[in-house]
């Protein structure tokens, strides 16, 4: 059960390619939009978590990366170095128990629903400042 | 206009052999009463898909089915042929913790379904 969301850089090839062709470091560049892309879905996730008697859940969402598979760069958000117990109810509370009645409020997939849009938007920022062109 | 809330009761009801589904968890007096495979269902997210004219055009929404089974997860009725065919797509899905206290593993889907208003 993934309490995380990831993203990468695919569908920005374009824009990595004009970073390249410009004579830049392509995977820095990339790294540095992921990362902005990064903090607009932790903020989001963050504001969507909902409160329990510890609150641990919102300082448990973190920005893991960006990191590197070949080619591909992409980064994690979401509740990944978790303790246990965090862990569960990071779970619980994203889809729910239901045999237990509780219903599920998401705040890692209605994030990535509600912030795409505004994450590929900062990702592209990013790579114009770093030197592409639209 | 039909509610998300109705598609997703009647694309269940298609089922066949029929099964208990519900949008809440069945209230029982206790666990025995629950049956061996029962579904519950939930909407999660409904965002504006479309605008025109400063006015909402489209609409998505995303359920999340939980298939509930005390033989395991190998053989399920077939959720996804029943909202398929009712006009909803695939999402992701995954097991949640098997219920200690029923004994039920549970599979949970996603689907999402694109309403022109």
């Amino acid at each position: 059960m993934a309490t995380r969301a990831r993203f990468d850089m695919k569908g920005m090839e374009q824009y990595l390619e004009a970073i390249q062709q410009a004579g830049l470091d392509i995977d820095a560049a990339a790294k540095r939009a992921l990362d902005k892309g990064a903090a607009v879905l932790q903020a989001e996730m963050n504001s969507l978590a909902p409160v329990g008697e510890t609150g641990n859940l919102k300082g448990s969402i973190v920005i893991d990366g960006p990191f590197q598979d070949g080619n591909l760069n992409y980064v994690e958000v979401g509740v990944i170095h978790a303790d246990a117990k965090t862990a569960i109810y990071a779970n619980v509370q994203e889809y729910g128990s239901p045999s237990k009645n509780i219903p599920a409020q998401s705040y890692i997939r209605l994030a990535v629903t509600r912030k795409k849009s505004a994450v590929m938007r900062a990702i592209r920022e990013s790579l114009k400042a770093e030197g592409m062109t639209d | 206009m039909t509610s998300i809330f109705q598609r997703v009761n009647d694309a269940l009801a298609t089922i066949s052999p029929s099964i208990l589904s519900a949008m809440e968890v069945f209230e029982q007096a206790g666990s025995a009463s629950l049956p061996a495979q029962y579904i519950t269902y939930q909407l999660i997210d409904g965002s504006p898909a479309a605008h025109a004219d400063n006015t909402e055009t489209m609409r998505t929404y995303r359920v999340q089915v939980n298939i509930m089974s005390t033989s395991g997860l190998a053989v399920l009725p077939n959720v996804d042929g029943a909202m398929l065919s009712a006009g909803f797509t695939q999402g992701p899905e995954r097991p949640l913790p098997k219920d200690q206290d029923t004994g039920h593993y549970i599979l949970s889907k996603d689907y999402y379904y694109l309403e022109a208003l």
